[in-house]
C-alpha cells in the first residue's frame, strides 16, 4: 500500500467491493469488508522480566511491535546462535513475519533437547529446571500451547551472568533426575537414565541480513514500469529500463519536510548533471497538498537538473507498479535504489551514493 | 467486548449548524491561552451529557476523527492535517516541553519525562510547524495513535463540545537509524462542526521520549524466505475467523527447527536449510492440503521416531447448529519430513469449530493425546451468556491407542465441556507424576483439570481460584519469577473502549458486577505457583496490559535469566479511519 492510497482511504466513508460469501459471520464479513476496524490498531508488545514478578515494557522500541494483528506465535532459535527467535502468524498483509533476536550475545544460554523413553521422546509434558546464579528456572516442554501455536520441543535457558548451570529434569511421568551442570553456550541432549548431558555439535549461523524495510524488489530483479504524477496530478509514465538503459539509474525517495533528505538535493542535482553518471529519478512521497512546494524546493535545489514525480493517488497505476517496487509507508526515506543497464537493482543506498 | 453489532447511529440534533463554534472554541482552550502555556486546565462541560449511549456515541465520532488525523500524521501530511484544527486553535505544542527527569531502560534504552506545565502556547500554524519538525526528520514514521480513553461532552446544542482525554503514541526510525518512541497524555478541546469534530485546545499533561540506539529485533522474513503477502482480512479467500497459527519442529531430521502455517487456501511449510534461510516445500512434502486449518501441533503420534502433524478445522454451522467442514486431520511423517495424509485411519472422525490443539499425555501409559480445543460457531447464534456461555462447540479428547488410532475418551475422562474454548496448556503442575490440563475459554471461567489418574480429571479451577473469569485467549505454563515452580499466564484482552465504557456505569448497586466486568476487560492473568497450588499474581505487573493479545510466549529472549513476555495482538485493522 502506497501512501497515497492510504491517504485517499482516509477520506473514504465506505467501501463497495461485494464480498463472497465465506465462513465469516455475516455482521462481521460486512464490518471487515467494508474495513471497518475493531479493537485494532494494535502493536505487538514485548515485555522484559525483571526475575521477580515485574517486567518492562520495551514494546515500542523492540522492532518487533507489528501492527499487523497478530494471531499465532512461536519462540524458537532458528539460527543455532543461542536466542530465540520469533515467528508470527498475522492475520493482515504481510502475514507470515520472522524476526531474529539481536539481544542474545551468543553464549549467555543453555540449550536443551531431552530423550524420553517411548513413544514420548520428545519428552512432551516434562519440566526442566536449570540452576543458575542462584536462581531456578523452569520450564515445560510443550506441543501446543498460548493460543493455536505449537513451538519446538527444544528449551532455551538464559543464564545471565552466571557461567554454567545446573539441569534437572521432571519426566512426564515425574521422575526426577539430576544432570549435573553445563557450560554456558552448550546445547545439550538429556537422555532418560543417562544423568548426564550429552553435548550436541554447535552450528551458529544468522538468519539472512534483511533487505531495507519497506523494499518489495530483491537485489538481481528487474525494476517495474512506473506510472507517477507530475505536480498536477497527470500521469508520467516511467520505466527503469529504459531510464537507465545508457548509463543506469537512481532513483532517489524524498519528502520536502524531511530535513536530512533536503540537504541531500544539492548533490543529487551535481550527480543529474554528471554526464558520466547513472540517470537520476526523484521521487517525492509527499502528500497532494504539498506537491507545488516540494516541486519548487526540488527545482531550486538541483538547479533546474531534476524533475519533480509524485506518487499517483490511483490505486491503479500503483498496482504492478510501484506497489511491487517499494511498500512507502514502511520504506525510510531518504532511500535510494542503484539499477543497472539492464534495469536490475544492484544496490540500496541510504542517501545519495557518490 | 468482543462481541458488538455494528452501532445503530442515532441522529446527531447538535450536527447542523456550528455558528458560535469560535466562542466555544474559546472556551474550551481558555487556561492555555493565559499564562504563556503554564496551563490551566482546560474546560470541562459544565453540564455533561450522561446518557451512556449519547456520550458514547459523540465519543465514536471523535475517535473516528482522531484515528483519520492519526494517519495523516503518519504519511506526514502536515499541510492536510490544518483540517483536523480549528482555525483558531489554541494549544500546547506538545514536542516544546523541557525535560523534567530521565531513567535507564534497560538494554541501553533511555526513557526522558518531559514538563508538560512548561511547554510553549501555540497556534494552528504553530502546531503543524511542531509536528513537521519533530518527526519531519525521520526516516521512518512507524506508528502514530492517538487514542481516546475518555470524553465529556456539553449538552450545549448546537454545537457540541467536549473535552477528551487523549493518549499519544508516536514511534519512528531518526534520522540516525535509532528507535524514538512518544508516549503522551493529554486533554483535547473538541468542537463539531459539519466537517466533523476539530481540535480546539490541547493541554499536555504528560510525555515520555524514549529511545534506542541498536535494535532488539530485525524482521528479516523476506531475507530469509518466508514472507508471504496475504491479502487484507475480510476479502474472499481471507475471511475464515478460525484464525490458524503455526507449528515449529525438526520435521526432516538435520536438527534445524522447520515452521508449518495453515492458511485458508493453502499450507505453508518452510524447511530450514541451516543456512538463515528456508525454502517453502508445503507441496511436495504433502502438506499443503487442504487449507483452511488452525492450531497444528507436530508431535509422534505412531511412536517411529518422527514428528507427526495434526490440524484443526474450524467448521462451518449447519441448520440445525451441527457443523460440517473438514474433520481434525493427522498427517503422518513417514520419515525425513515426507507427509501423507492419514486422516482416515484416525478411527475418530472429529469435525467441530476447532481452534486449538494440545498433544499430551493423559493417560500416563507414554503415547501422546490429543486435546482439541473447540470455539462454537455464530452463524446463527451468538454465545448464551457474557459471563458463562455454555453453548459453544464441546472439547473432545481423543486418546492413542498404541499409535495405531484415536478414541474419544472426553466424557470418561471428566472433559466434557461446551464453553467457548479457545486454547489449552498442559503441564504437571501439581507435580504428582501426571499431566494436568488448563483450558481458556472464552465468554467465561477458564478450567483447571487436575489429572487424577486412571485418564479421569477434576476440575479443580474454582478450589484453585484460577478461573480467571473473561474472555481468556490462551493459557501458558512457565517460571516468571524463577522460582522453579511453575506459574500459569493467562492471555485476554485489555480493552480501552471496556474500560472507558465501565468506567462510566459504575456506581450504586452494579458495582459488584462492574467490578467483575472490568476485571475482564483488564487483560491478562498470572497466577504463581506456591506449595499450596496457585496464588493470585500482582495486581499491577505491566504484562497485564497488552491490549488484545492473542499468542504468546513466556520466554527469556534476552538470555538475563529472567522469563520475559511476548504477545501479538489487535483484532481487525481496517482501512477505515474507525476504532470500535
Amino acid at each position: 500500500m502506497v501512501a497515497s492510497s492510504l491517504d485517499l482511504q482516509v477520506e473514504h466513508t465506505h467501501r463497495d467491493e461485494e464480498i463472497e460469501e465465506g465462513f465469516m459471520h455475516p455482521w462481521a464479513r460486512e464490518m471487515y469488508g467494508r474495513g471497518v476496524t475493531f479493537n485494532g490498531k494494535e502493536r505487538d508488545k514485548l515485555f522484559l522480566g525483571r526475575g521477580d514478578g515485574r517486567f518492562d515494557d520495551l514494546s515500542d522500541l523492540s522492532g518487533a511491535d507489528s501492527g499487523l494483528d497478530g494471531r499465532g506465535l512461536v519462540a524458537a532459535d532458528f539460527d543455532d546462535d543461542g536466542d530465540l527467535d520469533l515467528f508470527a502468524h498475522h492475520l493482515q498483509r504481510g502475514r507470515h513475519a520472522l524476526l531474529r533476536n539481536e539481544l542474545g550475545d551468543g553464549v549467555s544460554f543453555a540449550k536443551v533437547r531431552l530423550a524420553n523413553d517411548g513413544p514420548n521422546w520428545e519428552g512432551v509434558g516434562a519440566t526442566v529446571t536449570a540452576y543458575a546464579g542462584g536462581a531456578a528456572t523452569s520450564q515445560v516442554v510443550a506441543r501446543g500451547a498460548g493460543f493455536i501455536s505449537c513451538g519446538p520441543a527444544e528449551l532455551v535457558f538464559g543464564l545471565g551472568a552466571a557461567k554454567s548451570a545446573t539441569l534437572e529434569v521432571r519426566w512426564p511421568d515425574g521422575v526426577v533426575e539430576a544432570f549435573g551442570s553445563v557450560d554456558r553456550g552448550a546445547r545439550v541432549l538429556l537422555e532418560r537414565g543417562a544423568g548426564e548431558p550429552k553435548a550436541l555439535p554447535a552450528r551458529p549461523t544468522r538468519l539472512r541480513d534483511p533487505l531495507p524495510a519497506g523494499l518489495d524488489l530483491d537485489v538481481g530483479e528487474l525494476g517495474p514500469d512506473l506510472v507517477l504524477s507530475d505536480r498536477d496530478a497527470a500521469p508520467l509514465r516511467r520505466s527503469i529500463r529504459e531510464l537507465g538503459a545508457e548509463r543506469g539509474l537512481l532513483v532517489h525517495f524524498w519528502a520536502s519536510y524531511c530535513e536530512p533528505c533536503v540537504r541531500e538535493l544539492a548533490r543529487l542535482g551535481e550527480r543529474a548533471g554528471d554526464p558520466d553518471g547513472p540517470a537520476v529519478l526523484a521521487i517525492s512521497v509527499d502528500a497532494r497538498g504539498d506537491w507545488e512546494r516540494a516541486a519548487a524546493l526540488l527545482e531550486r535545489s538541483t538547479q533546474g537538473r531534476v524533475a519533480a514525480h509524485f506518487v499517483s493517488l490511483s490505486d491503479a497505476d500503483n498496482a504492478g507498479g510501484l506497489d511491487d517496487l517499494v511498500d512507502l509507508l514502511r520504506l525510510p526515506i531518504p532511500t535510494t535504489l542503484v539499477f543497472d543497464r539492464e534495469g536490475r537493482l544492484v544496490r540500496v543506498d541510504r542517501g545519495v551514493p557518490d | 467486548m468482543r462481541q458488538s453489532s455494528p452501532p445503530s447511529k442515532p441522529s446527531i440534533a447538535a450536527a447542523d449548524a456550528d455558528a458560535s463554534a469560535a466562542a466555544v472554541v474559546h472556551a474550551v482552550a481558555n487556561g492555555v491561552a493565559n499564562g504563556g502555556g503554564r496551563g490551566t486546565a482546560l474546560a470541562a462541560p459544565k453540564r455533561p451529557v450522561v446518557l451512556v449511549r449519547d456520550v458514547e456515541f459523540l465519543t465514536q465520532g471523535v475517535v473516528d476523527r482522531l484515528t483519520a488525523l492519526s494517519s495523516k500524521m503518519q504519511i506526514r501530511d502536515f499541510t492536510g492535517a490544518a483540517d483536523w484544527f480549528a482555525d483558531d486553535f489554541l494549544g500546547h505544542d506538545p514536542f516544546s516541553a523541557p525535560q523534567a527527569s530521565a531513567v535507564a531502560l534497560p538494554r541501553g534504552a533511555t526513557s526522558k519525562a518531559l514538563d508538560p506545565l512548561r511547554a510553549r502556547a501555540v497556534d494552528r500554524a504553530g502546531m503543524l510547524d511542531a509536528w513537521r519538525a519533530r518527526i519531519g526528520p525521520w526516516r521512518r514514521v512507524e506508528h502514530v495513535h492517538l487514542k481516546v480513553r475518555g470524553a465529556e461532552f456539553e449538552q450545549t446544542k448546537p454545537p457540541s463540545w467536549g473535552r477528551v482525554d487523549v493518549s499519544l503514541e508516536l514511534i519512528g526510525e531518526t534520522a540516525t537509524g535509532g528507535r524514538e518512541s512518544l508516549r503522551g497524555r493529554m486533554w483535547l478541546g473538541v468542537v463539531y462542526s459539519p466537517a466533523g469534530w476539530r481540535v480546539g485546545g490541547l493541554e499536555l499533561r504528560e510525555l515520555e521520549v524514549r529511545h534506542q540506539r541498536e535494535p532488539m529485533f530485525t524482521d528479516v522474513s523476506r531475507s530469509a524466505g518466508v514472507a508471504h503477502a496475504g491479502l487484507r482480512f475480510g476479502r474472499p479467500g481471507h475471511d475464515s475467523d478460525g484464525w490458524q497459527g503455526l507449528a515449529v519442529a525438526d520435521v526432516d531430521g538435520d536438527g534445524w527447527l522447520d515452521v508449518f502455517v495453515p492458511s485458508s487456501l493453502r499450507n505453508f511449510l518452510y524447511i530450514n536449510g541451516g543456512d538463515g534461510q528456508f525454502t517453502e516445500q508445503a507441496e511436495a512434502r504433502g502438506v499443503a492440503l487442504p487449507g483452511g486449518g488452525t492450531g497444528p501441533v507436530f508431535f509422534d503420534v505412531d511412536g517411529d521416531g518422527w514428528v507427526d502433524l495434526c490440524l484443526g478445522y474450524y467448521g462451518r454451522e449447519l441448520p440445525d447448529r451441527s457443523i460440517e467442514g473438514s474433520p481434525v486431520r493427522y498427517f503422518r511423517n513417514a520419515g525425513e519430513g515426507r507427509f501423507e495424509d492419514r486422516t482416515e485411519t484416525m478411527g475418530e472422525r472429529v469435525v467441530t469449530a476447532a481452534s486449538s490443539l494440545v498433544a499430551f499425555d493423559s493417560q500416563g501409559d507414554g503415547w501422546l493425546d490429543l486435546f482439541v480445543a473447540a470455539y462454537g460457531r455464530m452463524d446463527r447464534a451468538r454465545n448464551d451468556s457474557w459471563l458463562e456461555a455454555t453453548n459453544g462447540a464441546p472439547n473432545h479428547l481423543l486418546v492413542n491407542v498404541a499409535g495405531e488410532r484415536f478414541v474419544d475418551r472426553t466424557r470418561e475422562a471428566g472433559l466434557f465441556d461446551t464453553r467457548w474454548t479457545y486454547a489449552a496448556a498442559a503441564a504437571d503442575f501439581d507435580r504428582d507424576g501426571r499431566q494436568d490440563l488448563y483450558v481458556a475459554n472464552n465468554f467465561g471461567s477458564n478450567r483447571l483439570f487436575r489429572n487424577v489418574g486412571d485418564g479421569r480429571f477434576e476440575d479443580v479451577a474454582e478450589k484453585l481460584g484460577v478461573e480467571e473469569r473473561g474472555n481468556s485467549m490462551g493459557a501458558l505454563w512457565g517460571d516468571v519469577n524463577s522460582d522453579g515452580r511453575l506459574d500459569l499466564y493467562v492471555v485476554g484482552p485489555e480493552s480501552a473502549a471496556g474500560k472507558r465504557v465501565l468506567g462510566r456505569v459504575g456506581g450504586g448497586a452494579r458495582d459488584a458486577q462492574v467490578r467483575e466486568l472490568m476485571r475482564m476487560a483488564n487483560g491478562n492473568g498470572l497466577f504463581l505457583g506456591s506449595d499450596s497450588g496457585l496464588e493470585d499474581g500482582p495486581d499491577d505487573y505491566p504484562a497485564r496490559d497488552a491490549g488484545w493479545a492473542f499468542g504468546t510466549v513466556l520466554a527469556d529472549l534476552d538470555l538475563d535469566g529472567h522469563a520475559d513476555v511476548f504477545c501479538v495482538n489487535g483484532f481487525v485493522t481496517g482501512d477505515l479511519p474507525e476504532d470500535t
